[in-house]
């Protein structure tokens, strides 16, 4: 841990000096003026509704050099997950297709598909589709994919996601899944997974996905090279079912060191980057001929309180943290304006996809007032009605990853000394971090991270992070704070029996949301947005925090 | 020496070499396991149910006493086969090899470039003492020896891929032209940090060397200043330098992972970086298995070379 934390020191002097260098020369080239940031285009072009992904009439590169964040370790729909299904379904399509931009699901190698009842939904398989060998497509691949991620013995990454499928049929070229119970996020699980080729994959079990087999999929774009988790090459499929891909190439990078990633965009090398770090924005507004920008993503920067663990088993202590935590300061002075003070686990944007803004605007406002905010004085009286009226030491467990956790912990340790209480940050790698946070709950009971859904639906975060189902011992852990309010539980299963787009599944979802502000499980702190940064030349049509869930290449087009 | 005296120590050393491979595997297999978070987490995922966790364990048998893993592992070296990716689906041995495409090169010329210029640069100093050339190669070797390799690379990046557009600043590249171009700055990122060690140990030396008695007789019986150079000083140098040399060529493996990790270079450096984060134990277990023998062979080939080029030491043997 001594070592990262040196590393990370001479890493973050490096990436100061270079942004340092960057910043002169770019000023000295724009004459002294304020940097070449602007605004990139973001939003306009919208998908249609019969196929996977309509491009804008604009034209389209004929290469494109991306850096995103997350690659898989191998090219496969078990080994991918959230960021990293942006490069996989390119290739590997899923039965339907989410947009982020209009919220709708739209078919892609289903023509059509159908929720006939909570537990039962229905999708026809497309005619005349054949995987990039020339072989047909046929249900029995599909059947072979979406087994992939079910039962005991499967190793899938969202195994979670098909958990509750009771069994998958076929009769024709319809499918029919059955759940054992109703899953209003269930189409969501269906655009996160890929059909592959059963034949293809039986042939290469043991290491389908490695860089010397690939896989094989019937996407808009082929498999041409890949480097475990760090470099994807993709080719336009010359004879795919749709519409042809616009870019001929794509080559999708991540970059893991700050200081290579920030040159790699200024020497024009990559044409764009997504989810810049926004510790490093700043810098990355400064490159000439880079647009950046950002929209309000679907994460947010937690304190987790274990419940069952004292001192944080005393909601006078969770509600004196809380009011310890001065959000609009660190959304400002940490996030320099790139993120929003947080007054729930899910970001007010995020709920506009079952409700009208106004009516989400009037919840949230009920909500904050609910919750504990920036109050020293109001700390001071809690802690003295607490069991640790003199105060208490405490580790904060956070990761090294994000080097905003320490920033914050450090912010909030601060205000936490006036209270009495003292608090260690104690930075660790992710591993360890999941491994006692999520998996053991080894922690003193706190933690900071920043959470993201797996899924647009609003539900998603509640779910995971409050249900007594997702508290260990038995479930995932991903309820942290091993909150367990039956009243919840209830909000949720009825927001279950409802279809995905029902405005009361967004009303029950404020009703949970303020229940649990009364308990004060977790802290939230800020809400980040996720930035973008594109070549001057060109544009994203409708850049959004689930873009990896589309077929997003149609969208990047030539600007002007 | 005799014959049968040289393959006795070959043999003894050897021997011991086999010894400190099975030691250091031992090590590195509990502490890749005393750990915290496992395997399973990574394959899972942070939503795995516990369930789930149990499974993925028992299919790969991590939860098998210790000893009885360390024995199945050894029965797979012993058959060439390193175990598969716990995390990347491939063999180990595959992903080491594709690795070694990026590392190999990497170190090997630098190795190269260290070792010639080095040595030349330090006689050169040595012979120019106080000389302005001694100085500027004095300020070199401080400046390329401090500045961490990581440190080097950014810079290098920024002034040649960035300010001059003359090399590319990410990934490794297809084929010899595009992957030799690529490799340019972290080549000379660790030539610059092994140059500067090199040169100042060699300075040193050749210097002492210069004012013992038998270079004085050499020169006095009028014997030409190459010959001095060459049967004289670097003879006498040399064992020392060769000594450094090992030790150079084992911190420019240690190096090339820094910069493999710092330029994003798909080479055995990532690939063991990674593999400890997702704690894939066999991808970890190989990659450290190769990088012992080669440490071991290393300093054999360092003994042999003693022998070698020093009279004395086949004597006293």
């Amino acid at each position: 841990m001594f070592t990262t934390n040196v590393w990370r020191r001479f890493g973050a002097i490096i990436a100061f000096a270079g942004a340092a260098l960057l910043a002169t020369t770019t000023l000295s080239a724009c004459g002294g003026s304020s940097g070449g940031s602007s605004t990139a285009s973001v939003g306009g072009a919208t998908t249609g509704e019969s196929s996977p992904a309509s491009a804008g009439s604009s034209s389209a590169p004929a290469s494109l050099n991306l850096v995103v964040p997350v690659q898989a370790d191998a090219l496969d729909t078990t080994k991918a997950s959230v960021g990293a299904l942006g490069v996989v379904l390119l290739g590997l399509e899923p039965l339907v297709r989410y947009n982020g931009s209009t919220h709708k699901f739209t078919p892609d190698l289903a023509t059509t598909f159908k929720q006939v009842d909570p537990l039962t939904y229905t999708f026809k398989l497309r005619s005349g589709v054949k995987f990039w060998d020339g072989s047909p497509l046929t249900v029995g691949d599909v059947l072979f994919s979406l087994d992939l991620h079910r039962g005991p013995e499967t190793q899938s990454l969202i195994a979670d996601q098909w958990a509750g499928v009771k069994d998958i049929t076929a009769k024709g070229d319809t499918i029919t899944i059955k759940l054992t119970e109703a899953n209003p996020e269930f189409l969501y699980s269906v655009a996160d997974t890929g059909i592959v080729s059963k034949k293809y994959y039986e042939a290469h079990e043991t290491n389908i996905g490695s860089p010397g087999v690939l896989n094989m999929g019937t996407g808009p774009y082929e498999f041409k090279s890949f480097i475990p988790s760090t470099e994807t090459v993709l080719d336009r499929n010359e004879s795919y079912w749709g519409e042809e891909a616009p870019i001929a190439e794509l080559d999708v990078r991540t970059i893991s060191d700050d200081s290579t990633r920030l040159l790699a965009l200024s020497s024009g090398e990559e044409d764009g980057i997504v989810g810049i770090p926004l510790s490093q924005l700043d810098s990355f507004e400064q490159i000439s001929g880079l647009n950046v920008s950002g929209v309000p993503d679907d994460s947010v920067y937690k304190f987790n309180f274990d419940l069952s663990k004292a001192p944080w088993s005393d909601i006078h202590v969770r509600r004196a943290f809380s009011e310890i935590v001065d959000r609009s300061v660190i959304a400002e002075g940490i996030f320099k304006g790139a993120a929003t003070p947080a007054t729930t686990i899910v970001p007010p944007s995020v709920m506009e996809a079952l409700l009208p803004k106004e009516q989400v605007e009037a919840g949230y406002t009920q909500i904050e007032q609910m919750t504990p905010g920036y109050d020293l004085a109001a700390a001071e009286k809690e802690m003295a009605a607490s069991t640790v009226p003199g105060g208490f030491k405490t580790t904060l467990l956070v990761t090294g990853s994000d080097p905003n956790l320490s920033l914050i912990g450090q912010t909030v340790a601060q205000e936490a000394k006036k209270i009495g209480i003292e608090v260690q940050i104690k930075q660790v790698d992710d591993n360890t971090y999941y491994n006692a946070v999520y998996f053991k709950h080894t922690t003193e009971g706190l933690s900071l991270e920043n959470f993201g859904a797996t899924n647009p639906d609003p539900w998603n975060v509640i779910a995971g992070a409050l249900s007594s189902a997702n508290a260990l011992p038995s479930g995932s852990g991903v309820n942290i704070a091993q909150y367990k309010n039956a009243q919840f539980d209830a909000l949720l299963a009825e927001s279950q029996q409802l279809e995905t787009t029902d405005p009361e599944r967004g009303e029950l979802a404020i009703e949970a949301l303020k229940l649990a502000a009364k308990s004060v499980p977790y802290a939230a702190v800020v809400y980040p947005d996720l930035s973008l940064g594109l070549n001057s030349g060109l544009q994203w049509g409708s850049f959004n925090p689930f873009w990896w869930m589309s077929a997003w290449p149609y969208e990047v087009t030539n600007a002007g | 020496m005799s014959r049968r005296t040289f393959i006795a120590f070959v043999g003894r050393r050897l021997l011991a070499s086999v010894g400190i491979v099975l030691v250091v595997s031992v090590l590195i297999f509990s502490l890749i396991h005393l750990a915290p978070g496992g395997a399973e987490q990574t394959i899972g995922g942070r939503f795995a149910t516990p369930e789930q966790l149990a499974s993925i364990r028992a299919s790969y048998g991590l939860d098998d006493p210790l000893p009885e893993q360390y024995v199945r592992y050894l029965g797979q070296v012993v058959q060439l086969h390193l175990g598969n990716s716990l995390t990347r689906r491939e063999p180990v041995g595959e992903a080491i090899l594709n690795g070694l495409k990026v590392t190999a090169p990497i170190v090997l010329i630098s190795f190269l470039l260290t070792s010639l210029l080095g040595t030349v640069l330090g006689t050169v100093a040595a012979y120019r003492r106080g000389a302005i050339l001694d100085r500027v190669i004095g300020g070199f070797s401080i400046a390329g020896a401090s500045v961490p390799t990581f440190a080097t690379a950014t810079i290098l990046l920024y002034v040649l891929g960035v300010q001059l557009g003359w090399l590319p600043t990410a990934g490794t590249g297809e084929g010899f032209v595009d992957r030799a171009g690529h490799l340019v700055i972290p080549i000379l990122t660790l030539a610059i940090f092994g140059t500067a060690s090199l040169m100042k140990l060699t300075r040193a030396r050749v210097l002492q060397v210069l004012e013992e008695d038998h270079v004085t007789f050499a020169r006095a019986r009028g014997l030409s200043e190459r010959h001095v150079l060459i049967r004289s000083v670097l003879r006498n140098a040399g064992v020392q330098v060769i000594t450094v040399v090992g030790v150079l060529l084992l911190s420019l493996v240690a190096g090339s992972i820094l910069v493999e990790v710092t330029l994003g270079l798909d080479g055995v450096g990532s690939l063991l970086v990674d593999a400890l984060s997702a704690r894939d134990i066999p991808t970890v277990q190989g990659v450290t298995l190769l990088i012992t023998v080669f440490i071991v062979a290393v300093n054999l080939v360092v003994d042999l070379l003693y022998f070698a080029i020093d009279p004395r030491l086949r004597a006293r043997s």
